[in-house]
């Protein structure tokens, strides 16, 4: 199998395994249950970003009254971030 | 650990909903009931009766409200539970009552209802509502939830009024748990939108199950919804579980309904109203909770008149009724149809096709679509698939010219398409909201009955079909 399918099954199984009384065709598979695992790894890769970058002060993370934390630019590290952005393009 | 405490509202004391509705819940929750003797309405919010109505709530501090009241009051009390406008009506409130009207259930369900239930009531439906309210109501919407509505959603192709009014349904149904009919031609994507009210209702996770009852032989039905017990007959050496009980916990989505058995049509009813039902040659009676989406390309109505759908069936399914229009009535959607399954195959195929020319696209505007979004689909495909160059252009697309309207249409004939198709609606509308009164609609619309009468005549419109529906 190509790595573009093992990845694929292994998402499959993954669902199945979080949901299993989970059951549907193709057509379900592949709009909802992918999509499902895609939000949730993609939130999950972003949210380690994020740490990432806020521990290097990077960028600032702060806490409103809703409990929700708002993530911005840490202006006085510009330059850093720039010369950052060049090195990896 | 604290029992969440329930609050009965009772605006219809007289009948005794409630009361079953109490003895349900008392035996699981905390409940605290208060009754209304008097009508309210959107002008009562600013008496002392709801003053005091408005107090009480905050005072007893519910997880859920229940409101129990009669179908005919119903509107008035979303008016005044509208024009309250206060802190309470973030607490789910559930609207129970004796039997329902889809459109007001769905203005109950945009503007405050979590869910809602009609008669008869039964353990098995109320209590895993009040605790999937519960669970709900103790996290905010989440992440997942949000994003998978908003990509989710993209499946549903189409920006015109008829298609979206329909389509921004579905996130507000998803989140209740009630039985809903879907209806429309086929090829409509009414699989799409069942498909998508489970994966954005608490009930994501569990299974959806896809039956098309039209392809299931009229004398396996049973066996096939219910399943049969070891010995049920010749061939049945062991037990098999039914569609049902796979879809247990999850939905179930009966498309082409109307083709169900009279007597497999009993059962399910039988099933849709106590939630237990009896495998073929069993002794014991099994129970599900699950919830139905049923689809019919049929007008159900005349399914019924015609003794093709029951009645009783027919109303126990269309508590929700989500109409999905035929293609040709949203030529606009066509083009943005057409990009879309054209990106789709060309990826799947791996061809470099861009495009469409002008005349694909006239061509595909014009023609009537009988077998709707599917033939689309299939049109595109072929298209794409037969075509050497990177624009499909109009002699690329195969479809029949006696299903293509006219291309040189006069000015003046689309005008009378338009004011035909206009009439029709204005009328039927009219009519619909006078209870069906000719007169008095004929004097809404300012015209001499006689007048009016002749409309009604020359759009073949059924008053007496359209008071069945208004009842």
């Amino acid at each position: 199998m190509n790595d573009e399918k093992v990845q694929i099954a292994y998402e499959i199984l993954q669902y199945l395994i979080d949901n299993p009384k989970a059951q549907d065709t193709l057509e379900g598979i592949v709009t909802w249950w992918l999509l499902e695992r895609t939000i949730k790894q993609q939130t999950l890769l972003v949210k380690e970003a994020l740490a990432m970058l806020v521990k290097d002060r990077l960028v600032l993370a702060q806490t409103g009254n809703d409990s929700r934390t708002h993530y911005k630019i840490n202006g006085r590290q510009r330059k850093r971030i720039i010369s950052l952005l060049q090195q990896e393009s | 650990m604290k029992r969440p405490k329930i609050l009965i509202l009772n605006l219809n004391p007289s009948e005794s909903l409630a009361d079953e509705l109490r003895c349900i819940i008392e035996s699981q929750f905390d409940v605290e009931e208060v009754k209304i003797w008097q009508k309210i309405d959107a002008n009562s919010a600013s008496t002392d009766r709801g003053q005091k109505l408005a107090q009480v709530i905050p005072r007893i501090n519910p997880s859920v409200i229940f409101v129990v009241q009669s179908a005919d009051r119903l509107k008035d009390t979303r008016q005044f539970f509208h024009s309250l406008r206060i802190e309470v009506l973030k607490i789910p409130l559930v609207v129970v009552v004796d039997e329902g009207e889809p459109d007001e259930m769905i203005a109950w369900i945009r503007q405050l209802a979590a869910d809602f239930l009609t008669k008869p009531l039964k353990r098995i439906d109320v209590l895993p509502r009040v605790w999937r309210l519960l669970d709900q109501s103790s996290e905010p919407e989440s992440h997942l939830l949000a994003v998978k509505k908003q990509l989710g959603m993209r499946e549903l192709i189409g920006e015109s009024e008829t298609f979206r009014a329909q389509i921004e349904k579905i996130p507000l149904v998803a989140k209740c748990d009630a039985s809903i009919l879907i209806t429309g031609d086929t090829g409509t994507g009414k699989e799409l939108c069942a498909r998508a009210i489970h994966y954005l209702s608490p009930r994501a996770g569990r299974a959806f199950i896809p039956v098309n009852c039209g392809a299931i032989p009229g004398e396996l039905v049973e066996n096939e919804l219910f399943g049969h017990a070891a010995g049920a007959f010749t061939s049945a050496k062991t037990a098999q579980h039914g569609l049902i009980d796979e879809a247990n916990g999850g939905t179930l989505f009966l498309d082409e309904v109307d083709c169900l058995p009279l007597m497999a049509q009993v059962k399910l009813l039988r099933f849709l109203q106590e939630k237990e039902y009896r495998a073929l040659g069993a002794t014991k009676i099994a129970k599900a909770d699950l919830r139905v989406i049923a689809a019919s390309s049929l007008n159900c109505e005349e399914a019924v008149r015609e003794g093709k759908i029951r009645q009783d069936l027919y109303y126990r399914l269309n508590v929700i009724l989500l109409t999905l229009p035929a293609l040709r009535d949203r030529q606009e959607d066509i083009p943005l149809l057409a990009h879309h399954f054209l990106n789709k195959y060309a990826i799947e195929f791996d061809k470099q096709v861009t495009g469409f020319s002008p005349d694909a696209i006239r061509k595909l505007i014009l023609y009537n679509w009988p077998g709707n979004v599917r033939e689309l689909e299939h049109v595109i495909m072929r298209a794409l698939v037969l075509s050497a160059k990177p624009i499909i252009c109009g002699a690329d697309i195969a479809i029949s010219d006696s299903e293509t309207l006219p291309l040189a249409e006069s000015f003046q004939e689309a005008k009378n398409r338009m004011v035909d198709q206009f009439e029709k609606t204005y009328i039927k509308g009219l009519l619909l909201s006078n209870h069906c009164n000719i007169s008095r609609s004929a004097k809404a619309a300012q015209k001499n009955r006689r007048a009016f009468w002749e409309l009604i005549r020359k759009h073949d419109i059924s008053v007496q079909g359209l008071k069945s529906r208004a009842s």
